[in-house]
């Protein structure tokens, strides 16, 4: 739900529950008239991050939500990704070489990059067994 | 819940994969297994018309490398058919358009594949 200037929402770390929350997201900065591609990569980098976290999250913490929170602030869109779970600093992890990730026909391994290159700003915090990752996108027209 | 559509016929010698919706991880592994079961039948040209598809998510797009490298294993080749912009962008930002052959229109794969 939104709280005035900010959007947010608990999600289980299952498939749908990413998707859903991705979908949320894009209709949120769509009434905040953010221009569409900058929607575009948003929910794309956030659908990215959650799966990441679904699919790769120690099983410790399954049963663990995951928060998500969204605000526009000028021309910067910040989302905030927070998990409990084993710390991962996706932001340290090297980037694949594309051509030689094409070449090798490997059917994964691309989300953190499409997080990074998506993304304008990718900052990572570790506090307490919370993963804190925070994704800024810049637009020029955002009211 | 992600919803992806997808079917196929044949042109001559090309397998034509239209595909609607969602690639994504939760639709990834079924379409894999339609593409795999394509080329086990013996398809040596795969074009996959994307017009409409929607939304891509880096499990998609690790489909399209996988399969690609799978059937190039067997003399074959895949290829994509009528990108529209959104999907456009998203191959171009992340390096991946000139990596695949990429047709403007259906009429002009069925011509040139």
């Amino acid at each position: 739900m939104a709280h005035g200037q900010t959007f947010a929402v608990e999600i289980a770390r299952e498939l749908k529950e990413a998707d859903a929350a991705k979908k949320k997201i894009s209709a949120y900065l769509k009434k905040k008239h953010t221009p569409d591609d900058v929607i575009a990569n948003c929910e794309l980098a956030l659908y990215e991050v959650l799966v990441n976290i679904v699919e790769h999250g120690s099983d410790r913490f399954r049963s663990e939500t995951i928060s998500v929170t969204c605000e526009v602030d000028g021309k910067r869109v910040l989302m905030k990704v927070s998990n409990k779970g084993d710390q991962f600093d996706l932001t340290r992890t090297g980037l694949p070489d594309i051509v030689s990730h094409y070449r090798s026909g490997k059917n994964r391994g691309l989300g953190i990059y499409f997080v990074r290159t998506l993304m304008d700003e990718v900052n990572y915090s570790f506090n307490d067994k919370i993963n804190v990752l925070e994704l800024i996108k810049y637009a020029g027209s955002i009211d | 819940m992600a919803v992806l559509q997808y079917s196929s016929t044949k042109k001559g010698d090309i397998t034509v994969i239209q595909i609607g919706g969602s690639l994504d991880a939760e639709t990834a592994p079924k379409f894999a297994e339609k593409l795999q079961g394509e080329i086990n039948k013996g398809s040596k040209k795969l074009l996959c018309d994307i017009h409409q598809l929607n939304y891509i998510a880096s499990a998609g797009l690790g489909v399209f490398i996988s399969m690609n490298a799978l059937i190039r294993k067997k003399g074959g080749e895949l290829r994509l058919s009528s990108m529209n912009a959104k999907t456009r962008k998203i191959f171009t930002l992340l390096g991946f358009i000139n990596l695949f052959v990429v047709y403007g229109t259906m009429k002009e794969a069925l011509e040139k594949f």
